[in-house]
């Protein structure tokens, strides 16, 4: 139970810090002494994002520090991971696989896929909705992974045995 | 009780897909799309992992995709760091183009020019290698994590990890 608060709370504050650097960018870069910051975390989300300014949302005169689907899934995960608690009863019936993943996956790979071969013109709203239900979805397949897996490397097999029968993170 | 695998391998050949997808120029475009190339390492190095068990291990586990992608992460900023070295040596490319996509933005003139001349020289030789180390040694390891707890869901057995503590026999 101790493990799985833990970890639980690294995840959700490491992505809400990781969200609030995304906005921070185009707030600082807006703000009188603060836009060599700016410029600093745009530099840092670079490799990470093509950052092209038609493709991002803006915010404080300035586009986030990556495109509109990247923010979409970042986000999305921050929701999914705060809805996590209240909404993982849900799916108690079974631990999220395979199966989950292509439902979280497909819609955002289709958009992908038939952009890039020019099947279809995607738009930022289409970018946003399709990276946002991956995103949310996501904290479904990870939080319990992440909460079963550290308590795994951090107890004995035995003692583990009976807190994952009780359930993800009220374990 | 048979023992598991060593993870070291198996988290070295994710690392090195890692290294190779960040690392090459080219191929490094694909870490734009969620840092895809990342979670690939994690997720291949649970696959390489997966291919080692035989029918008498113990089985996969979270903590085990856990463990791959963390280690993986780890190799794979190594490996990134290395090539992009190599690459930075030989044809003078720029990690991630931050400073040119800043300029591109319009956000690298608001920076003070003394300010940008700093950044610039950071960001030159040696200074170069070791931001782009720190940066992926932090970023690696975490996309690794989620590459492998994927990884985990994707490749896990059906039948549990841990099974549930038998009941205590009748007195």
């Amino acid at each position: 139970m101790r493990f799985a608060r833990i970890t639980y709370a690294v995840i959700l504050s490491g992505t809400a810090a990781w969200c609030a650097l995304i906005v921070l960018a185009p707030a600082a870069s807006s703000s009188a002494g603060f836009v060599a910051f700016g410029g600093i975390l745009y530099a840092f989300f670079s490799p990470l994002c093509h950052q092209i300014d038609a493709r991002s949302f803006h915010l404080f005169g300035g586009p986030l520090a990556v495109c509109g689907r990247c923010s979409a899934i970042y986000f999305g995960f921050l929701c999914g991971t705060v809805a996590y608690p209240f909404a993982s009863s849900l799916i108690r019936g079974g631990r999220p696989g395979r199966m989950f993943l292509l439902v979280a996956v497909v819609p955002m790979l289709l958009d992908v896929v038939l952009e890039v071969t020019g099947i279809h013109e995607s738009s930022n709203a289409l970018h946003a909705v399709t990276g946002a239900w991956f995103g949310t979805l996501l904290p479904f397949l990870v939080i319990p992974g992440a909460v079963e897996g550290v308590s795994q490397l951090l107890t004995k097999p035995n003692s583990y045995s009976i807190q994952s029968e009780k359930g993800p993170i009220d374990a | 009780m048979p023992e598991k695998p060593g993870k070291l391998m198996p988290a070295l050949y994710g690392g090195v897909i890692m290294g190779v997808i960040s690392g090459i120029p080219i191929l490094s475009i694909v870490n734009c799309f969620c840092c895809a190339g990342i979670m690939l390492g994690g997720f291949m190095a649970v696959f390489f992992y997966k291919k080692e068990l035989n029918a008498s291990s113990p089985p996969l586990t979270n903590g085990d995709g856990l463990a791959l992608g963390a280690l993986a992460g780890l190799a794979g900023a190594v490996v990134t760091v290395i090539l992009s070295a190599a690459f930075h040596l030989l044809f003078g490319m720029a990690l991630g183009g931050g400073m040119q996509r800043l300029e591109d933005m319009g956000i690298g003139d608001r920076i003070p020019p003394e300010t940008m001349r700093m950044v610039q020289g950071m960001l030159r030789g040696p200074g170069l290698i070791g931001i782009t180390f720190v940066f992926h040694l932090v970023v690696d390891p975490l996309f690794g994590l989620l590459g492998g707890l994927i990884g985990y869901a994707v490749f896990k057995s059906k039948t549990p990890a841990f099974p549930p503590t038998p009941p205590m026999p009748p007195q």
